[in-house]
């Protein structure tokens, strides 16, 4: 995503279970970072990077099973109303499965 | 320090790096870099411990992993808005990344309970203006929290796993529960809490 989108590393975000499991992932809990003071506050972190344009965020949450789900989030603040900003995002956002699928491609794995 | 879990107004920045080719660019963003941490430094009227990170550093690829989690740290810093004596005391607390790596975004945040939006503006706009000056690429975004639910109320967030049952309890659990805080030496107070 660096190399090839024009994307840059935004450090790590807050992602809890609960908020993953509504995007239907059940979240690898990482045990060096995982919070444990209780099972509200379990949280674990997630890498996020951010599109040089500062359009599209794009978290990557690892799940138990070993897939990768990625979820953008477009800047809304950013965008407003602005047409161009738009139509840069649904591009990315296109060439991001677009590399997905180059990639599921060489390892036989599924894109959905 | 404004703790997360509160329910203060907030505006959030990123400082997208250039994509630079070699180490002169480089260089001079991190020139870039140290001019704006000198105006913040200004506002915040004290020193402020932020290193700078290029991929030219010292800092060994093993370090920067086993510091990934202390990387994340955040400084804090207060501005007080009130210019006169007669004004009315206002104050803004600023969040910053303790570090800053030239290939990643730098966060900046404003948040404040006590201060009108036209100093808040006034900030925001200076921080566009010392950017724009400076070179820098900044972009207003979204907020992200370490806690789950940010719009909770300012005064009756507890962290011990009452947050989920304080909506459902009724008036005479919740006088119960005030007294066993009261108690147990607590100064929050229930009584306060938007059912």
């Amino acid at each position: 995503m660096i190399n090839t989108l024009n994307f840059c590393d935004d450090g790590k975000v807050a992602i809890y279970p609960t908020d993953a499991f509504v995007f239907g992932v059940k979240l690898k809990l990482d045990t060096s970072h995982e919070r444990r003071r209780s099972s509200f506050n379990r949280y674990t972190l997630a890498q996020q990077y951010i599109s040089r344009t500062g359009t599209l965020f794009v978290r990557v949450l690892l799940d138990q099973n070993d897939t990768v789900t990625f979820i953008c989030l477009e800047n809304r603040r950013l965008i407003a109303s602005n047409n161009h900003l738009l139509l840069t995002v649904r591009s990315l956002i296109a060439q991001l499965k677009e590399l997905a699928q180059s990639i599921d491609r060489n390892t036989n794995s599924e894109v959905k | 320090m404004l703790i997360i879990s509160l329910r203060y107004r907030r505006i959030s920045f990123r400082i997208i790096p250039d994509s630079f080719q070699d180490t002169n660019g480089e260089n001079e963003y991190i020139k870039k870099l140290q001019r704006l941490i000198e105006f913040l430094e200004k506002q915040a009227q004290k020193k402020l411990d932020i290193r700078i990170f290029g991929s030219q550093s010292n800092l060994l690829q093993n370090d920067k992993q086993q510091s990934s989690w202390t990387n994340n740290r955040l400084v804090h810093f207060i501005i007080h808005l009130n210019k006169g004596k007669r004004d009315k005391y206002e104050w803004m607390e600023v969040t910053i990344n303790s570090y800053l790596d030239t290939t990643k975004a730098f966060r900046i945040m404003f948040n404040w309970l006590v201060a009108s939006s036209i100093k808040i503006e006034a900030q925001v706009q200076l921080l566009q203006r010392r950017c724009s000056q400076f070179n820098l690429n900044l972009i207003v975004a979204p907020t992200s929290s370490t806690h789950s639910a940010i719009y909770l109320h300012p005064v009756s967030i507890l962290n011990f796993g009452y947050n989920n049952i304080i909506f459902i309890m009724n008036d005479q659990f919740k006088c119960f529960l005030n007294l066993l805080l009261y108690v147990a030496g607590s100064s929050r107070d229930f009584q306060s809490t938007e059912l």
